[in-house]
C-alpha cells in the first residue's frame, strides 16, 4: 500500500495539484454554504473542467469540492437554521442552538474540524482497506440493505426526542413523499394525479429547501426586528476549536467509523451516516451536555460522520465501480475519461494515480480544516446583514438553487409547496429532520425488501438465510423492545448510573 | 446618510441597468446553452458532457448538461419541452425517451416531433456470468441449463423494461428459455449482487464489463456487429450460436441522438448540427468517447428518419418478448 | 377566539390533515394503482403493499397523538422553536403578520415571473420589493442591494457555474462568455 502512496506522492507534489485542490475546497465550501446547490452539482458543474487537466489534478480538484461541499452545508445549517445541502439536515439540530446562544463561530469550527477529521479517518480506512472492505460490501444484497434500512429508520426516534410519536408520523410522511412518482420495480405511476411533472418524483432539495429555507424565512418575519442592526460579537480567526472537538474523541471516532461504514455501503449515503451518527452520540451523552440545545457533540457526530462517508464512498467507487453515491457516480465518469478504469484492477494498472488520488484526498481534507477556519469569520458575518436583507436575499438564493439542479420552475413549485408545509409542522410541534430520514431510507428500504422478496420467491425466509441481514434485525428488535420496556424493569437490569 | 454615498450608490445601479440592457448581438449564440441529459450521473453523463464540451468549444459559448432523471427519461423531455425553441436548449435524446416510452403509452410524442442533430453514440450490450460459475461454462450450456430449470435463474437488466430487458428477454425467447428478471434502482447494485452470488446472470456494456472483468466472463454479446467483440474481450456474439434475434443495427443497443426542440430556427440548428460534426470529427473526441466505452455513430441528420424509424419497428416485437417472459413466469 | 384556543384548534387540524393524507393513500390505491394493475400481485408488481402499510402506520400513531391531546391537552407554546415575536407588541405583530403574507405572496409572483420575464428582471424587481416590504428605508435602498444582489447571484451561477437561467421575453443576459468566463 506505501508503494502506491510513494508513487502518488510525486504526482501531487505539484503547485498545480496543490493550488487546484485548495481551490476544489474553496469552491465546495461555496456551494455547500449556498443552499439548493451541494457537492453534486458542484462536480458536475466544474467536471468539463478536469478533462483538460492531468488525471491526478483533475481527480484532486473534484475530490476536493466533494470535500468542501460536504462541509459546506453546515455553515448554512449552523448561522441561519437552513440546511445548505441535505446532508447537514442533522447538523442544524445542535449547531443552530450554538450559534443562537453566540457560539456560531465555536460552532462552525467544529463542524470544520469534525469534518476535517472524519474525512481523514474515512481517508485512512480508504487507503488501507478499500480492497476489504470493498468485499464485505459485495455480502450486503437487498436482505441486508433492508435491515439496514429499518436501523436508520429508527434513528427517528432519538433525533425527534422532543416528540417521539410525531417525530414517528413526520419519518413516514417523508417515506410517502419519496414513494411519489414512477414505482422503479413495476414502473407503476404513484401518487402522481395525472401530473407530468411528478412522474420522476420530487427532488429531495426541493423538499428540504422549502422545509428549512422557506419556513425559517417566515418564522425570521414573524420574530420582528427586522430593521435591527443585529448584535454579533466579532469572530477571530482561532484553531481552538479544534481542541473543543477533540475533547470528543470517542464520539470522534464512534461517528467516523458509522460515516465510513454507510458510505462504503453504495447508496445508504451521508444524511443516514449523519443522522445514525447523531442519535448514538445523543443515547451515550451524559446528563449534563444537552443535545438538541447546542451540545457540541452533537456537532461533531454529524460533521464527522458525513465527511467520513466521503471517504467511505470512495471506497466502492474505485475498488468496485459501484458509485458509493451520486457525487461518487460523476466522480466515476471523470475516471474513466481520464483513461482510467475503475475496479479492482485499478489499483494494479494505476497504481501511481491511485496513490495520487488517495493524497489528494486526504490534502483536501487539511485544506477543508485550514481554510474552513480562515473563513469562518467571513462567514459568521452573514449574521451581521439586518433581517430585511437577509431574509430576502436566503430566499433568493435558495431558489436560484433549486432551480439551477434540474433547470425546472416546478421544482420552486414544489419547494414553495414544502415551505407552507414545512411552516405548519414546525408551528404544531412537529419536527421536520425525521422527513429527510424518511425520504432517504423509504425507497431503500421499499426497494430492498421486494427485491428480497422476488429473490426469495419463497416469502420472508430469506431473511432468516442471510445471517448478517438476520443479526440486525435480532439487534433492532432488542432495540425497540429496550425502548418500549418501562423505566422501572430498566432500572433493575442495568444500574441507574448506566442510563 | 451622505451625498456621496448616494452618488456611488446611484452609479452602481446605473451600471447595473447598463449592463443588464446591453444589446444583444444577433450573432446565434449568444450566451451559454443547456443539453437536458435524461439520466443519473454515471459514465453516460460524462460521454455527453465530453461532445457537449467538444461543441462548445465550436461555438464560443459554455454547454451545461444538465441531468433530470425520473420516469425512464420521459422527465428529461418534459423538462425541454418546456423552454423556448431557441437552441440554447438541447436535449440528449437517449432511445428510451425518444422511442420506447412512446412505444408503451408513457410519452404523447413520436420521433418525428424532434429536429435532429448528428447522433451521438451507441452501447452494446453483452450477456454476463461470473467465472468461477459451475452450473455453464459457455452460451450453449447456459441455455441448456435454463431449459433444464425453467424461471429459476434470477437476472438484471437494471430496471424493467429497458431496452437491455427487451434485448434479453429477446435473446431468451429465440432460445425458448426465461428467467427472472430482478430490477435495480442502480446498475451497478445488481453487478455487485452478481458477484455477491445473489444473481445468476446481467447485462453489461464494456465500460462496467471492463470494470468487472476480474469477477465476471461474457457469455455472448447481443449485437450483430462483429467489431462490438472487441470490446467485451473478444467474446462471441449471440448470433454465432444460431441465436436469431430479430433485432438488427442499432436496436439492440442503447443509443442517443442529440435533438432539438420543434420550432427552433433553422440556422440555429444548421449551426448546431456543424458544431456537431466538428466535435465528433476530433480524432481526440472519437478516441475518449470509446475509451469510455461508448462507439460513436456518426449518423447524420437526414438518416434520423430511417434509422430511429426502424429502431421502433423492431422495439414492438421486443416489447413482445417482455409480455412472453411475464407470461411465462406468471405460469400461462 | 384566545390564542390558546386557535393553537388546539390548528392541533387538530394538523392531525386531520395526516388523516386526510392517510385517506388519500387508500383512495389512491383503490383507484389508481387498481387500475394500474399495481395494487395486487407479488413483489413486483405490488406498488401498494408498502405505502399501505406506512399509511396504516401512520394513522396508528396520528391515534396515539389524538389520545395523548384529550388526555393532557394540546402541548403548550413554551415548546415551540419560534414563539412568535414574544417582545413585540400586538400592533407590531399584526404588521409582521402582513410583512410575512406580503413575503409569500411576492415568492409566489417570483415564480410565476422567473420562466416568462426572465431571471434577470424578475429577480430585480421582485427582490426589490421584498427588501422594502420588510422595511428597508430610504428607498434607494432596496433598489441598490436589489440590483446589486441580481449581479452577483448572476455573476456565482451563470458567470462562474455557467447554470442556464431562463432570460425570458427580454432577452438579457450579461455575455459571460466574452468576458472569458
Amino acid at each position: 500500500m506505501f508503494d502506491l502512496l510513494i508513487s502518488g506522492a510525486g504526482l501531487i507534489a505539484s503547485p498545480l495539484v496543490i493550488a487546484l485542490v485548495a481551490l476544489g475546497c474553496a469552491g465546495g465550501l461555496l456551494v455547500g454554504a449556498l443552499p439548493g446547490l451541494g457537492p453534486l452539482m458542484g462536480i458536475i458543474l466544474l467536471l468539463p473542467v478536469a478533462f483538460y487537466l492531468p488525471p491526478v489534478a483533475g481527480m484532486g480538484m473534484l475530490i476536493a469540492i466533494y470535500v468542501g461541499g460536504s462541509c459546506g452545508g453546515a455553515v448554512s445549517a449552523i448561522l441561519l437554521r437552513i440546511p445548505g445541502t441535505p446532508l447537514a439536515a442533522a447538523t442544524l439540530l445542535d449547531g443552530y442552538p450554538m450559534a443562537r446562544n453566540g457560539r456560531a463561530g465555536d460552532a462552525i469550527g467544529v463542524a470544520i474540524a469534525a469534518s476535517a477529521i472524519g474525512g481523514m479517518f474515512g481517508g485512512v480506512i480508504l487507503i488501507f482497506f478499500a480492497p476489504v472492505l470493498a468485499r464485505v460490501a459485495v455480502n450486503f444484497g437487498p436482505p441486508e440493505y433492508f435491515a439496514l434500512a429499518v436501523t436508520g429508520l429508527m434513528s427517528i426516534a432519538v433525533v425527534s426526542s422532543e416528540s417521539t410519536v410525531k417525530g414517528l408520523m413526520t419519518g413516514c410522511l417523508g417515506i410517502l413523499i419519496a414513494l411519489v412518482g414512477t414505482d422503479p420495480m413495476s414502473n407503476a405511476l404513484r401518487f402522481t394525479f395525472g401530473n407530468h411533472n411528478l412522474f420522476g418524483g420530487i427532488h429531495i432539495v426541493a423538499v428540504v429547501v422549502g422545509l428549512f429555507a422557506l419556513s425559517e424565512a417566515a418564522f425570521q418575519i414573524e420574530d420582528g426586528k427586522l430593521g435591527a442592526k443585529p448584535e454579533v460579537l466579532n469572530v477571530k480567526v482561532s484553531f481552538s476549536s479544534l481542541f473543543l472537538t477533540l475533547k470528543h474523541r470517542w464520539n470522534l471516532l464512534r461517528s467516523s467509523v458509522i460515516g465510513t461504514f454507510f458510505g462504503a455501503l453504495p447508496g445508504a449515503s451521508g444524511i443516514i451516516a449523519s443522522f445514525t451518527a447523531y442519535a448514538i452520540a445523543k443515547a451515550q451523552a451524559g446528563p449534563d451536555e444537552e443535545y438538541g440545545n447546542g451540545a457540541v457533540g452533537g456537532v461533531v457526530a454529524t460533521e464527522s460522520a458525513n465527511n467520513a462517508c466521503c471517504g467511505g464512498a470512495l471506497i466502492p467507487t474505485l475498488a468496485l465501480a459501484i458509485p458509493g453515491d451520486a457525487a461518487c457516480a460523476v466522480l466515476m465518469g471523470a475516471l474513466l475519461l481520464l483513461g482510467l478504469q475503475p475496479g479492482p484492477q485499478l489499483f494494479t494498472l494505476s497504481g501511481d494515480v491511485v496513490g495520487g488520488v488517495f493524497l489528494a484526498y486526504l490534502l483536501a481534507n487539511v485544506f477543508l480544516f485550514v481554510l474552513g477556519i480562515l473563513l469562518t469569520p467571513v462567514f459568521v458575518s452573514v449574521l451581521k446583514l439586518r433581517k430585511q436583507y437577509l431574509v430576502p436575499t436566503v430566499l433568493l438564493m435558495s431558489m436560484i438553487g433549486v432551480y439551477a439542479i434540474q433547470s425546472s420552475v416546478y421544482d420552486l413549485w414544489f419547494a414553495f409547496i414544502f415551505g407552507i408545509v414545512g411552516y405548519v409542522l414546525r408551528k404544531f410541534q412537529y419536527p421536520l429532520s425525521p422527513i429527510v430520514i424518511g425520504i432517504i431510507l423509504g425507497p431503500i428500504a421499499e426497494g430492498n425488501l421486494r427485491r428480497s422478496l422476488l429473490i426469495s420467491q419463497d416469502g420472508l425466509s430469506i431473511f432468516a438465510e442471510r445471517p448478517i441481514a438476520m443479526t440486525i434485525l435480532i439487534l433492532d428488535l432488542i432495540v425497540i423492545l429496550w425502548a418500549i420496556l418501562p423505566r422501572r424493569i430498566k432500572g433493575r437490569l442495568v444500574p441507574t448510573r448506566a442510563l | 446618510m451622505n451625498l456621496s454615498v448616494s452618488l456611488k450608490s446611484a452609479i452602481v445601479a446605473g451600471a447595473t441597468v447598463a449592463a443588464m440592457a446591453m444589446p444583444a448581438s444577433a450573432e446565434y449564440p449568444e450566451r451559454n446553452i443547456q443539453n437536458i441529459f435524461p439520466w443519473g450521473p454515471g459514465s453516460a453523463m460524462a460521454v455527453t458532457q465530453i461532445i457537449s464540451e467538444a461543441m462548445s468549444q465550436e461555438l464560443g459559448v459554455n454547454i451545461s448538461v444538465v441531468s433530470t432523471p425520473g420516469a425512464a427519461g420521459v422527465k428529461s423531455f418534459e423538462t425541454a419541452l418546456d423552454k423556448p425553441a431557441d437552441g440554447y436548449t438541447m436535449i440528449d435524446g437517449w432511445v428510451a425517451p425518444l422511442v420506447l416510452q412512446p412505444l408503451v403509452g408513457n410519452a404523447e410524442w413520436s420521433h418525428k416531433d424532434f429536429i435532429p442533430l448528428w447522433s451521438a453514440t451507441a452501447v452494446p450490450f453483452a450477456i454476463v456470468a461470473r467465472k468461477d460459475e459451475t452450473r455453464w461454462s459457455d452460451f450453449p450450456s447456459f441455455i441448456q441449463y435454463m431449459k433444464e430449470n425453467p424461471g429459476k435463474l434470477r437476472y438484471s437488466s437494471g430496471s424493467i423494461g429497458n431496452i437491455p430487458h427487451m434485448v434479453m428477454a429477446k435473446v431468451m425467447q429465440a432460445n425458448d428459455v426465461y428467467a427472472r428478471n430482478i430490477p435495480y434502482p442502480q446498475d451497478g447494485d445488481a453487478f455487485k449482487d452478481l458477484r455477491g452470488g445473489l444473481l445468476d446472470f446481467t447485462f453489461n456494456n464494456p465500460t462496467t464489463y471492463r470494470s468487472n472483468s476480474d469477477a465476471f466472463k461474457v457469455l455472448g454479446i447481443m449485437t450483430e456487429n462483429e467489431a462490438d467483440s472487441a470490446m467485451f474481450d473478444d467474446a462471441p456474439l449471440v448470433g454465432e450460436f444460431g441465436t436469431e434475434m430479430g433485432l438488427t443495427g442499432l436496436s439492440p443497443t442503447g443509443w442517443h441522438w442529440y435533438i432539438v426542440k420543434p420550432g427552433t430556427p433553422d440556422d440555429v440548428v444548421e449551426k448546431l448540427r456543424t458544431a456537431m460534426k466538428a466535435a465528433l470529427d476530433r480524432d481526440d473526441i472519437q478516441e475518449k468517447l470509446k475509451a469510455t466505452g461508448f462507439v460513436p455513430t456518426m449518423y447524420p441528420p437526414e438518416k434520423y428518419d430511417e434509422i430511429v424509424g426502424a429502431v421502433g419497428e423492431q422495439l414492438l416485437s421486443a416489447k413482445a418478448a417482455i409480455a412472453w417472459e411475464a407470461d411465462k413466469i406468471a405460469g400461462k | 377566539m384566545t390564542r390558546k384556543k386557535q393553537m388546539a384548534l390548528g392541533h387538530w387540524i394538523v392531525l386531520f390533515a395526516m388523516f386526510g393524507i392517510v385517506a388519500l393513500v387508500f383512495q389512491q390505491i383503490a383507484t389508481s394503482l387498481t387500475e394500474q394493475g399495481a395494487a395486487s400481485g407479488d413483489a413486483l408488481y405490488n406498488a401498494a403493499l408498502f405505502p399501505k402499510w406506512v399509511a396504516i402506520t401512520i394513522a396508528g400513531l396520528g391515534v396515539i397523538v389524538a389520545v395523548q391531546m384529550l388526555i393532557f391537552g394540546v402541548p403548550d407554546e413554551s415548546g415551540t422553536e419560534a414563539p412568535a415575536a414574544p417582545d413585540e407588541t400586538s400592533d407590531n405583530r399584526a404588521r409582521l403578520r402582513l410583512q410575512e403574507m406580503v413575503i409569500v405572496g411576492l415568492t409566489l409572483l417570483y415564480l410565476v415571473m422567473l420562466e416568462p420575464v426572465g431571471f434577470h428582471v424578475t429577480t430585480f424587481v421582485v427582490i426589490g420589493a421584498m427588501f422594502a416590504a420588510l422595511d428597508a428605508r430610504p428607498l434607494w435602498r432596496p433598489l441598490v442591494a436589489s440590483a446589486a444582489l441580481t449581479l452577483i447571484a448572476s455573476f456565482i451561477f451563470e458567470g462562474l457555474l455557467k447554470v442556464v437561467l431562463p432570460v425570458g421575453y427580454f432577452n438579457l443576459t450579461p455575455p459571460y462568455h466574452l468576458m472569458g468566463l
